[in-house]
Formats: structure tokens, sequence, C-alpha cells
């Protein structure tokens, strides 16, 4: 589970691929992407998700996104991020699709 | 727009100078001279012969002079005799011989004879016995009367010399002599003066300031500069070697103008003048003056190399045309436009003295010399003078002023220390007034601000040309106002030489084809990389040149499509952006029409748009669906950013005629259509997954193709995220409601009203804020509907 708060642009970017290169080196490739703080992303926080979905499913597991706020969805939606990425209301329904088995978008 | 103003300025010059000289210049005013100079040596002949000297044939040097004090008592008490008896201008006709014999004669401006000078070496024999009393009789005239002796046959080492005297009955200290001296019964001297003691004549005025101050200021400026001058060429030259070439190939002008100078006669006129006062002989005069002319062009030189060497970047922009031309593109419409700019600006600025005179009152104004023009050969060649001469403008204007702006980021402290400098110089090279009078500070920076207006609306050419616009102007106002016929001839040819040249660069700038001063510009930019200059400098003028590369890959102008009208904005927010806009042509007439942004900003974005633009480019050529190509672009751009960058891309094939657009939306914000029929707008939001993010399979099953319909008065905006995420200094965003709203208030009123009100807008929104991202916008019109529209086909 990562939670993220506010921003997520060029500056903060890093930190986010950094907590989740740490979590796929440590063998947990299940990860849920907390939004429902997140507040706005711009290319770089979209980059970090581009750049490790495809470890992540190569690993067996996925990351998906959860309870993102409409402003932001409407980002994701406009880029065509559903069709990439599971998106789930809440976080809940995020954790249980991994139970369900379904890894992948 | 700038050649109206030019025109203006020239039409206010020349009205004004018509109008203001005859009342405040000292040549016109205090008495100008009725005859020309082929009159004048005519008299000078005739006065010599009866003096037993055949001059005719000899070399002649003439020259005019104006006596200060006796204007003054003329025009303060004109009840005075005496100086009723004289005019305050006095002209000069020097007769030289190759055997070294000389003979000078002076007269009044109405050729009336005042002096006679015989500077042979052997006089033969006289005749009369007194020959004293008969000059005194042909010089004194009707008033020989009224003289009383005051000396007579007196022993000089010249001759016999005799004397009279002529005392102003109400005046006292005002007196007119006679001086006459003889050797072998042969006048050798004569003289009729006109003399006025300094209680009579009263102080000249202005003369009560402290000179020393205004000596020093102008000294310390011009050592400033020099000691600029030096320091630049040291330092910033050794790593640049084409501003030598710069100045070395423009330096034809101001070669071309001493040259004429010298052909004129005017050089040789005055260099005999003075040598005669001098005592040496009249060639070596001439040596000296071609030496001092050359070290002139030399010093010119210098400082032009200096100033395109330091001038920053901003600044290079004024120097393009001229470059331009030292290459020799004479095709050059802007170095035209410039030359037309620079000496119909002259006129102007030459009319400065006459405006302030009025304004100070009592001094009149002696400017550019112009006495001596009266009487030189060929005066019409002078104005050409301007050209090697204008120092002001050379110092303050093209070296301090550029130098200046690149030292200081503050604009107005540059112009400041230009004016400071330039008003210094000014005053002092071109002093109006008499010396150390306040007016000529005034002059000095209304001439100096009007030169740096010039440079800065006109460019460097326009500067340089403006000091010829000037004499030309002056000079020949002033020569054509004089009674005498061939004087005022001159000054009718010397109007019309630098009238012409200013109507003929004037027709060039319309009839020549446009040079390429942007390349330029970028060439001088590039040059300017290689400078020694601390690192910021250096990426700052390289991310210059990179702006200039892309500026250059976005289209010039929209495109012209049939039955539409386009409007396109593109605001990168840094010097470089990754948003990229392009309606190229395809098979079929129709359009492919693209708004795209690379993710990210700065140079990595600026790099990625360029590969995306070439895609673009070589596949408009065979027009494949909108559905390939956004599937080909998604290969390249993932495989060019392997993950780390993706694209957003609104792509539209447009087929003007059937008013119907195929439109692919690759994760771009979805355009918008406002109907003229109703007034709605529609978002247009097919699926689609932005480029580069998605593999093939994944990309091509997400992707979906639409068909808008367009109808006559219908609009379509494209834009980029950096329209509607702009933000202002409370972190709103514009968003996308506001941007509709505005399409719905202004799209009725065309494409191009549309853009600029929501450029408008988006900047009132800003405030102070900067651009956030790259700044985006196309809209398009149907102008006229689809043709068969008249059917009734084609609804939505």
């Amino acid at each position: 589970m990562l939670g993220l708060r506010g921003y997520l642009d060029a500056h903060t970017a890093p930190r986010f691929e950094a907590a989740v290169e740490e979590e796929l080196r440590a063998g947990r490739p299940r990860l849920v992407a907390d939004c429902s703080q997140l507040d706005y992303i711009s290319s770089a926080g979209l980059g970090v998700f581009m750049t490790f979905i495809d470890e992540a499913r190569a690993a067996g597991g996925d990351i998906k996104l959860a309870a993102i706020q409409p402003k932001v969805y409407q980002i994701f939606d406009v880029l065509g991020f559903p069709a990439l990425f599971d998106i789930q209301p809440t976080v809940e329904g995020a954790v249980a699709r991994f139970d369900a088995g379904d890894g992948e978008g | 727009m700038r050649r109206v103003v030019a025109a203006a300025c020239a039409a206010a010059g020349l009205i004004s100078l018509w109008t203001l000289m005859p009342r405040h210049d000292v040549a016109l005013g205090e008495g100008q001279p009725e005859l020309g100079r082929e009159e004048a040596i005519r008299r000078a002949v005739e006065w010599a012969r009866e003096h037993g000297v055949e001059i005719a044939g000899w070399r002649f040097a003439t020259g005019a002079e104006i006596d200060p004090a006796l204007a003054r008592i003329r025009r303060q008490r004109p009840g005075s005799a005496v100086a009723r008896a004289f005019t305050p201008v006095r002209i000069r006709v020097l007769a030289f011989h190759s055997t070294g014999d000389a003979v000078e004669v002076t007269m009044t401006a109405t050729g009336r004879p005042l002096s006679f000078l015989d500077r042979r070496l052997a006089v033969s024999g006289g005749r009369a016995a007194d020959a004293a009393g008969e000059e005194l009789a042909r010089l004194a005239g009707a008033e020989a009367v009224q003289f009383q002796r005051t000396a007579e046959n007196v022993r000089t080492l010249e001759g016999s010399r005799s004397a009279w005297e002529w005392s102003d009955p109400v005046l006292k200290g005002v007196v007119a002599r006679v001086v006459v001296v003889t050797r072998n019964g042969r006048v050798v001297n004569s003289s009729y003066e006109f003399s006025a003691t300094r209680d009579a004549a009263g102080p000249p005025p202005g003369t009560g300031s402290p000179r020393a101050a205004w000596a020093v200021a102008p000294l310390a400026s011009l050592a400033g500069i020099g000691g600029l001058l030096v320091w630049t060429l040291f330092v910033t030259l050794q790593k640049r070697t084409d501003p030598f070439a710069f100045a070395a190939r423009f330096m034809w002008i101001p070669a071309a103008a001493t040259a004429a100078a010298f052909l004129s006669g005017n050089y040789q006129n005055d260099a005999l003048l003075r040598s005669f006062e001098e005592g040496v002989t009249g060639e070596s005069r001439l040596v000296l003056g071609v030496t001092v002319a050359a070290l002139q062009l030399l010093g010119l030189f210098l400082i032009l190399a200096a100033a395109y060497a330091a001038a920053p970047l901003p600044q290079l922009r004024r120097w393009a045309a001229a470059a331009l031309l030292v290459r020799g593109v004479w095709k050059n419409r802007e170095a035209a436009a410039q030359a037309w700019t620079g000496l119909a600006a002259g006129a102007l600025i030459g009319a400065v003295p006459y405006w302030v005179a009025p304004v100070i009152d009592t001094p009149r104004v002696r400017f550019l010399e112009g006495t001596n023009l009266l009487m030189a050969p060929v005066p019409a060649l002078e104005a050409l003078e301007g050209l090697a001469t204008g120092w002001e403008v050379y110092l303050a204007v093209l070296f301090l002023y550029p130098w200046l702006s690149g030292q200081w980021k503050r604009g107005w402290a540059a112009w400041l220390g230009m004016l400071a400098a330039g008003t210094a110089i000014t005053a002092a090279y071109r002093g109006a007034f008499p010396p150390a009078h306040p007016a000529n500070l005034a002059t000095g920076a209304l001439m100096t601000a009007g030169y740096w207006l010039t440079y800065r609306y006109g460019g460097m050419l326009a500067a340089w040309l403006a000091p010829l616009g000037m004499y030309g102007a002056v000079q020949g106002v002033r020569l054509a106002q004089l009674p005498a016929p061939s004087l005022s001839m001159a000054g009718w040819q010397m109007l019309a030489l630098v009238g012409g040249a200013a109507i003929a660069a004037l027709g060039a700038s319309f009839l020549l084809p446009e040079a390429d001063t942007r390349a330029m510009e970028a060439e001088m930019a590039e040059a300017a990389t290689a400078l020694p200059r601390s690192q910021r400098e250096r990426l700052r003028a390289e991310l210059e040149v990179a702006r200039r590369a892309q500026e250059d890959l976005l289209p010039a102008a929209p495109p012209q499509i049939e039955g539409f009208e386009v409007a396109a904005a593109c605001h990168p927010a840094r010097e470089v952006g990754g948003d990229l806009y392009d309606c190229l042509p395809c098979p079929h007439g129709r359009w492919l029409l693209c708004v795209a942004d690379v993710s990210g900003k700065g140079l990595g974005a600026a790099l990625h748009m360029t590969l995306v633009k070439g895609m673009l480019a070589s596949a408009a050529h065979h027009a494949p669906p909108p559905r390939t190509l956004a599937a080909r672009l998604n290969q390249a751009v993932g495989d060019a950013g392997r993950g780390r960058m993706f694209t957003t891309m609104s792509l539209l094939m447009l087929d003007p005629r059937a008013c119907r657009a195929e439109h692919v939306r690759a994760g771009h914000n979805p355009p918008l259509v406002w109907r003229a029929a109703t007034g709605e707008c529609e978002w247009r939001k097919p699926r689609g997954i932005g480029l580069g993010l998605a593999g093939a399979a994944t990309f091509e099953a997400n992707l979906e193709t639409e068909t808008i319909e367009l109808q006559a008065g219908d609009t379509l905006v494209m834009y980029s995220d950096g329209v509607t995420e702009d933000m202002n200094e409370e972190g709103e965003q514009f968003g996308e409601e506001r941007l509709k709203a505005l399409v719905q208030a202004h799209a009725a009123e065309g494409p191009h009203r549309l853009a600029g009100a929501i450029m408008e807008e988006a900047r009132r929104f800003r405030g102070q804020e900067d651009l956030h991202d790259d700044w985006t916008l196309l809209a398009l019109r149907c102008s006229n509907g689809a043709a068969g529209a008249q059917d009734g086909q084609g609804e939505v």
C-alpha cells in the first residue's frame, strides 16, 4: 500500500519512484496506490507509473490505483489511463481485486 | 508604420528648419553673403587688377566669417553710422600662384572691397603719387571725408604705412580704421576695418558661467568611453574575428564620404585658408588633413568593431540588417527601410537647436559651422561629411548603449548612461550655442535622445545615417534660403542629393525582397556563444539559439485552407518547449492538423517534439488515415522515450471541400466544437491513450476514430493543457469551463478574434505569474460550408 499525498510532480516524483522501487526489490509486486489525498499529478508523476508497471506485472503483481479524486481522475481519463491501469473507486476494492486473482487491468 | 513615422519626422524637421532658421541662425540672421563663390572671385580679380596684380587663373580659396561684435552692435544700436558701413559677414578670397605668390582680398557681403593684401615676393613700381590717399577713397567711398589721418608714410618692414580713423560720433569706442601700406608707390596691403572696444560692444552673451565645468564633462566622458573601448577591445575581441571583418566592410561608407569631401574641393578650400593664416604652405596642410581623416576612420572602425563584438544578444537584432548588407546581401528590404528611417529622422534631429533657441532666447544658433560652407567649392557634397563625423552617434549610441545594456540588467540604467555621455559629447562637439551656454546641454540631450530612438526603432543603419540626414537638411535649408542665386542653387542641390537618397531608400524598402534577417540574427547569436563568457551566459546564449531554431520549426503563418479561416498561437513556457502544432497539406486537397504536447518542459521535451514533428511531416506525404498515423507515432514515441516520455496528440485530417474531419485523440485535451446554428459548444472526446504509454495492441484497441461534420460558421478549437492548466497567483486553474465560456462568447467573431480574446483573458487571469506550461491554441472556422451543402447534407 502506497499513500500519495498532495502534489506528485517533478519535485516529488523521485520519492515516489524510490518507494515503488523498494517494494519491487523486496519482492512485493502487488501495489495499491491510495490516491485519496492526491491533489495533482504531472507528467513526471505519470512517468513513474509507466516506468514500473511492466516490471510489476512481469513479477506477477500490479500497480492498482484507488480512490482517485475527480479532478485528478479527469487527467488520467483524458490520457486514456483507464485502459492501461486498473483504477478502483476504493482502496478496499483495489485490494479485493488482488485477492480475486486479477493481475491485469 | 515606421516608414510613416519617419516621413512625419522628416516633414516636421524640414518645415521647422525652413521657418525657424531665418530668425535664429547666425549665418542667416546676422547677415549672409549676397555673392556666390564665383562672383566673389570675379570681384576679387577686379579689385586686384586695380592694384596692378593680375590673379585671374590663379588657384582660389574662399571663406566667410562673421564678426560677432559687429553683429551685436548693429542689432543693439542701429543708429551707429560706422557700424552701418560694414556687414557682419565678410567674404575672403585667397589667390595662390604656383610660384608661391599669394593675394588676399576681403569684401563685404555685397561685394564691396574691404582689404587687399599683396604677398608677392616682388612688387614692381607703381604709378600714383598719393597711392595711399587714393586707396582710402576707393575703400571708404563716400565716408572718406569722415576719416581723420592718424599716421602718414611711416616706414615699416612692409613698406610705407598710412592710417586713418573714423570715430563714431554717437558711440564711444566704436571706430572704423583704414590702413594702407605702399611699396614703391604701389599698394601692397590695405584694409578697412571695424573695431569696437569691449565696453562699447558689451560682453558676448553666455560667457558668465564657469567655463571649467563645461569643459571637463565632455572630456571626462570621452576619456571614459575611450577607456571602455580599449578594455572591450582587449577582452572580447580576442576570440571573435568577425567584428573586424564587419567593421572593415562597413568602412566603405565613411571612406566614400571623406573621399567625396576631398573631391568636392571643400578640404582643399579649408586647408588653403588655414595654411595662409598660419604661414605654412598649402600642400603640407593638405597632407596633414588626409592623415587626420585616416585616423578618424581608424577610430570609427575600432568603435564599430568593439560595439559589434560587445553587443548583447537582444541588441544584435538591430545590427542584423547592417550585418547582412556588409556581407553583400544588397537585396535587403530591412536595410533600405533603416536607411530611410535614419535619413528622415536626421532631418528632425537637425531642427532641435532651432527649437531650443526660441525658448531660451537671445543667442543665435551656430550649427554645423555654416559660414565656411557658404563659400565652399561644391557645397552640395558637404552633406556626406556627416557620415564621417557623426561622433556623438558612434560613441554614445552605437557603442556605449549596447555595451551598457549588456552590463546592466535594468534597461533604463543603460539608457541613462548613454544619455548622460551623449549629452556631454554632443554639447561639446556640436555646441550650437556659445560655449558654456546651458542651451548646449538641452540641445545635446534632445539630440542624443533622438539618435537613440532612431537606433532603437530603426536599427544600427538608421542611427549611422542620421547624421547624413541632419547635414543634408540643415545645410540644404540654410543655403536654399540665401539670396545669392548660386548659393541657393547649391542648397537645393544638397536637399535633392540627400532627399533623393532617402526617397530611393524608401522606394527600395518596398521593392526589394526581404532578406533573411532572422537567419542572420541566429548566426550572430551563434557566434556570440563562442565568446568566453560565464557558464550561465553561455547556456543562455545556447538556449537562445535553440529557441530560434524551434521557432523556425513552427509554421510561420496560419495555413490558407480554402473555405476555412485559421488562427494559431504557441507560447513556450521556457525558452524552448514541448508543444507542437502543425498544419500540413496532404494529397487530394486535404489538410493534416495536429496539436501535440510532449511530456515535460525545456530542452528534453523540445528534442522529442522535433522527432514527432519530423514523423508528421513525412507522414503527410502519404496522407495515411489518422488512426494508422497515430499507431506509427505511438511506436516511434515509445521507442524513443523508453517509457519515460509520452506525448499527447490530437490529430485531424480535414477535407475542406466536404467540411469534414477525421479525428483521433491520443490522450490529448478534447477539442471543442462551437456550432453556429445553436451557439452551443461540444467537447469531442473519442477514446484514446497517449502516445508512448502502451504497446501497439493496447493502443490500437483503445483508439477510436470519429468524424466531425462542420457547417458554415462552425468553429473548431484545439489546444494544449497549458491553456486550461494555466495558474494564477492564487493557484487557481484557468479550466475547461472558462475556455468554453470564452469560445461561446467570441466564436462568432471569427477565429482570429477568438484566439485574441482567449490569449487576452489568459494573460489577465495569469496576472504576474509566469506561464506554467507551454500554451498552444489552434482555432479554425468553416466559412462557407461543404460544397453541395445547399442540398441539406452533412448533419452530425
